[in-house]
């Protein structure tokens, strides 16, 4: 996988269709740490991580194994909202939920306009809080 | 004080050149009319000569004057003796009145170039009174006949001469006077362009000191935003993670509590290499001379400090030479290579503070040293402190950084 785009091993995925994830952040220790609220996560599954947005592209584009985007704002080359803005473009209908350690009033206001499903705030990331926001956008909560 | 005002040197030089050649002009009407006066037996003639070899001596007080600087006398005294002049001859000789007019004038006119407005004032009017006295003996019914004792071809060639040397004169030492003038005018100039130049180099530092602010406002947020702040907000989820296994009863591993343990001493590390960069603490609380040999311990080179301990700074002098110490010793661990070594020498002399730091290593060539982010915020701390920062270099034969702090008071060291 190109531009440190990498797949996690396939874990032993239950029939019961688990959500699968992936995490684009530049910054290892969010990176581990977001791995481990996701395997603490039942139902949701971690099928790789990318580092920029332009590797975030490349495994996007060719991946039809992905459900939902955690994508991180503030990204070395390409925006999260610019990352997720064109992955509209494309067509893509993945859940693709932003993530910052700002607060989401100094994002900028075009930044959910297009693509994106959802914001987290890094710092509140829970278990429950990844579930909620794949529930608001898949089932309305 | 006599003198006039905003006259320099060379002005002073020139009027006293001028008052030279009018004396030598005095002696020589003086010697020639008495020569004449010889020659045809004439004894207005005598008289006249003897008259304008007085008032030529009256003139001599001038130059003692003008070496004084008292250029105001030395006119009254050079005016005294033209008018005499011209008072004698128009009294012996009405006919060469309307060329007496010249020295009427030739006083006049060099005050008018070299005097303030109130002596000038008393110069005209002084003047007046001498014009009134010329046209009364000149238009006066009864004369001497002192003319008629030479040839009228004589007389006239006489007065030729004196009227083309008095133009010679006059118009010369306007011309000197004008040609000063402009000289002064242009020094003017140039020390109003250098001013602006110089007020153009403060803004473009100035503008660069605000640029070099914000930059470094960035650059820190940059620092803690990818840095302490993501590992706290790592920590943040990883303990809420750990609460919500607490709360399951599912077991938390050593490894987990390691991870957390890691993660909050880099963020510790990350804070406090942020805070030294901002301002150093070591300065703040144990002085310049500390700092700098901290920052010397831990240069990757070996650097030798120099402190005099006669020196004790104010706290924006000590802030400005630490920074600009740290750059040229980051540059030495950057570009000198890693066999070089280095001496910072921080010393008092003839009441300024010399400040350098001089390496062995590569060295380079000078222009290269120029215009590096670095090397442009210490030439602006310097300049900030009205110091001079000065680099020398030369491939091979490595680089050395000087400062000189103008008139920096220096602690007196009680030697009891």
């Amino acid at each position: 996988m190109a531009d440190g785009a990498t797949s996690t091993p396939a874990t032993p995925v239950p029939r019961t269709d688990p959500i699968r994830v992936f995490v684009v952040d530049d910054h290892p220790a969010f990176l581990r740490t977001v791995e481990s609220v996701i395997a603490a996560t039942p139902g949701f599954v971690l099928v790789g991580t990318a580092d920029s947005g332009g590797a975030a592209l490349t495994a996007l584009r060719t991946r039809s194994d992905i459900d939902m985007v955690l994508l991180d704002v503030y990204l070395p080359d390409l925006s999260g909202v610019e990352v997720a803005r064109r992955r509209a473009d494309e067509g893509a209908t993945t859940t693709v939920v932003l993530m910052s350690t700002i607060d989401p009033a100094d994002l900028p206001g075009h930044a959910f306009e297009r693509g994106v499903a959802g914001f987290l705030s890094k710092e509140l990331l829970t278990t429950r809080a990844l579930r909620g926001a794949w529930d608001v956008a898949n089932n309305g909560g | 004080m006599t003198r006039a005002v905003g006259l320099d040197r060379e002005s002073i030089a020139e009027l006293r050149a001028q008052f030279r050649t009018e004396q030598i002009a005095s002696w020589i009407a003086g010697g020639g009319v008495l020569f004449l006066a010889v020659v045809f037996t004439e004894p207005w003639g005598l008289l006249l000569g003897v008259c304008i070899a007085v008032m030529a001596l009256v003139r001599l007080p001038a130059f003692t004057a003008i070496d004084r600087d008292d250029v105001v006398g030395a006119l009254w005294w050079s005016a005294a003796g033209t008018w005499g002049i011209a008072l004698i001859v128009a009294a012996v000789l009405p006919g060469a009145t309307p060329i007496m007019i010249l020295n009427l004038i030739g006083p006049l006119v060099t005050g008018a170039i070299y005097l303030d407005a109130r002596s000038m004032r008393r110069l005209i009017g002084a003047g007046v009174v001498v014009a009134v006295g010329l046209g009364a003996l000149g238009f006066r019914s009864s004369s001497t006949g002192a003319e008629n004792a030479l040839p009228a071809w004589l007389f006239q060639l006489i007065m030729i001469v004196y009227l083309a040397v008095h133009v010679m004169v006059m118009s010369g030492s306007v011309s000197v006077a004008n040609r000063v003038r402009i000289a002064t005018l242009e020094a003017v100039v140039d020390a109003n362009d250098a001013l602006r130049s110089a007020d153009a180099d403060l803004r473009e530092s100035r503008r660069r000191v605000i640029s070099a602010g914000d930059r470094e406002r960035v650059r820190l947020e940059r620092n803690i935003h990818d840095g302490a702040q993501q590992r706290l907000v790592a920590l943040a989820v990883q303990l809420q993670l750990a609460s919500q296994f607490a709360r399951n009863g599912t077991p938390i591993t050593p490894e987990q509590l390691d991870a957390m343990h890691t993660e909050s001493r880099e963020a510790i590390a990350e804070l406090r290499e942020l805070a030294r960069g901002i301002y150093p603490s070591v300065l703040t609380e144990r002085g310049l001379e500390d700092a700098l040999r901290s920052v010397a311990r831990r240069s990757p080179n070996p650097v030798e400090v120099v402190y005099d301990d006669q020196v004790d700074l104010p706290t924006d002098d000590a802030a400005a030479i630490y920074f600009i110490c740290l750059e040229a010793l980051q540059n030495i661990a950057k570009h000198a290579g890693p066999d070089a070594s280095a001496r910072l020498t921080l010393e008092a002399r003839d009441g300024d503070l010399h400040v350098s730091i001089v390496d062995d290593g590569l060295g380079c060539n000078p222009a290269e040293i120029g215009r590096s982010r670095g090397v442009v915020n210490m030439i602006d701390r310097a300049s900030a402190l009205g110091a001079d920062l000065t680099f020398e270099s030369e491939p091979g034969r490595g680089t050395s950084v000087c400062m000189v702090l103008p008139d920096r008071p220096i602690a007196t060291v009680d030697a009891t």
